[in-house]
């Protein structure tokens, strides 16, 4: 059964006035009326936010936003996956709707960070981590920092080549009206922004950002349908795994993604990608199979992964440019990734892909996802 | 894996120096990813400088069953 992608909304990311709530009805009024009216009375919403309540002070979302919207009435349901809860949602909502338990669904995803200390952020973010790494400190950028050495050592790539990813993502956002930074970076900026967790500078790492996106799914046609679709969780403990130089749920979640959609990885046109650390960008492209173990930064340095290359990667910004509401970043990617299908990207469009694929990081690679969407011929 | 198998021996693969570390840690808080002599990984609070890959020293558990790695003979 093919669920298309009929519309899609996004709420500006940034440092937002409005509350959670309000965010997520942005971005669901936009994707509402975005669609052809025979779209526009979903029979479900499907509302991702992985911590509404110790970020923003709310609880109970789905109501809040089904009122907002003027859905209530309407059966709703709550996702949550750690950073990756935006992809989550999105996959439920897809399931329910391929499963014919709905015609159509809304799904909204959102997060208001900027409201906490970045401290405050910090202690929250970590609670998706092992008791273990907790106990000892550990925090999202300094276990990334460890996978990044781990990466970096093992393919002798000095940090300094890293800076890179944070230029070519941050030039894209530049031209991205819904992205958080509206400024292009320098390679000696980021390799001289002050140190977060070593070898990783503030500009490798995206930033504490408030934001919401959002996608209204059919069983009845649309621009943009859903090719497949995979997923996977790992241990908790990142340290106990085995391999660091990749996420092996990242790496089965794009094998069952590939199979679910009898698509290849040389079929994709266009790749958003879980930059939340700039050397996560060459883990993730590896991990989806773009390129071989190792080769990302010369796969990059070719062009390969530019607006005008054979996989634009990130053609949005990223999560570097984008920022990152933590909740929202999974189901915006996918939002990118049909702006580019369906033609609408504006002075971001990467030619005319048929094909896209959204990879997305749960925790600190414990729980990721991977979509397949494609173009259909006719918009619905 | 018992207090009584302490100190054990264990090569440092990536450490890390932590600016902002969570609420109870104070800064600079430096952690590695170690490999101790039975080939197991732990996550480890470093005492001292910040190592290198490949540096060695010893692994130790204090009360609160937290990993400490030291250079050794330090």
């Amino acid at each position: 059964m093919t669920v298309f992608v009929s519309s899609i909304g996004i709420a500006r990311f940034g440092r937002r006035s409005e509350g959670l709530v309000e965010l997520l009805a942005e971005a669901g009024k936009m994707a509402l009326e975005g669609a052809p009216v025979r779209h526009r009375a979903p029979q479900a919403i499907f509302v991702g936010s992985m911590a509404a309540g110790p970020l923003a002070g709310v609880e109970n979302l789905v109501p809040r936003v089904a009122a907002a919207l003027g859905l209530t009435e309407i059966p709703g349901y709550r996702i949550e996956a750690a950073s990756a809860t935006g992809a989550a949602v999105f996959h439920s909502a897809v399931g329910a709707v391929a499963s014919q338990m709905f015609d159509s669904a809304l799904v909204v995803a959102g997060e208001k960070m900027t409201s906490c200390t970045t401290q405050d952020v910090t202690t929250v973010l970590s609670r998706s981590l092992s008791p273990h790494e907790i106990l000892h400190g550990a925090t999202m950028p300094s276990l990334a920092a460890l996978v990044s050495s781990t990466y970096l050592g093992h393919y002798s790539i000095p940090i300094e080549q890293i800076g890179r990813v944070t230029v070519d993502n941050r030039a894209n956002a530049a031209k991205n009206p819904f992205a958080h930074f509206q400024k292009p970076v320098t390679l000696e900026e980021v390799n001289t922004s002050r140190m977060v967790s070593t070898p990783l500078r503030l500009l490798h790492v995206s930033a504490v950002s408030d934001g919401a996106a959002a996608a209204l799914i059919t069983r009845t046609g649309g621009k943009v349908s859903v090719a497949g679709m995979g997923q996977a969780t790992d241990v908790l403990d990142v340290v106990s795994r085995k391999d660091l130089t990749g996420f092996r749920a990242t790496r089965l979640a794009a094998m069952r993604a590939y199979e679910s959609s009898h698509l290849t990885r040389k079929e994709v046109g266009v790749a958003e990608v879980h930059d939340a650390f700039a050397p996560f960008e060459l883990i993730d492209i590896e991990d989806l199979g773009l390129c071989g173990p190792g080769e990302a930064l010369g796969w990059l340095d070719k062009g390969h992964g530019m607006l005008s290359g054979s996989v634009p990667v990130n053609p949005s910004g990223g999560l570097l440019g984008r920022g990152h509401p933590v909740g929202v970043s999974g189901l915006v990617q996918i939002a990118e990734v049909y702006r580019q299908l369906s033609g609408e990207a504006g002075p971001l469009q990467a030619g005319h892909p048929a094909v896209g694929i959204a990879q997305s990081v749960g925790g600190l690679g414990s729980h990721n996802f991977v979509t397949i969407l494609r173009r259909e011929v006719a918009g619905g | 894996m018992t207090d009584a198998g302490f100190p054990l021996k264990a090569k440092v693969l990536a450490a890390t120096e932590l600016m902002v570390p969570p609420h109870g840690f104070s800064p600079p808080h430096r952690l590695a990813l170690v490999e101790s002599e039975d080939g197991t990984h732990n996550l480890a609070i470093v005492d001292g400088e910040l190592p290198k890959a490949g540096e060695a020293g010893e692994l130790n558990i204090d009360a609160e069953h937290r990993m400490h790695w030291t250079v050794r003979g330090k």
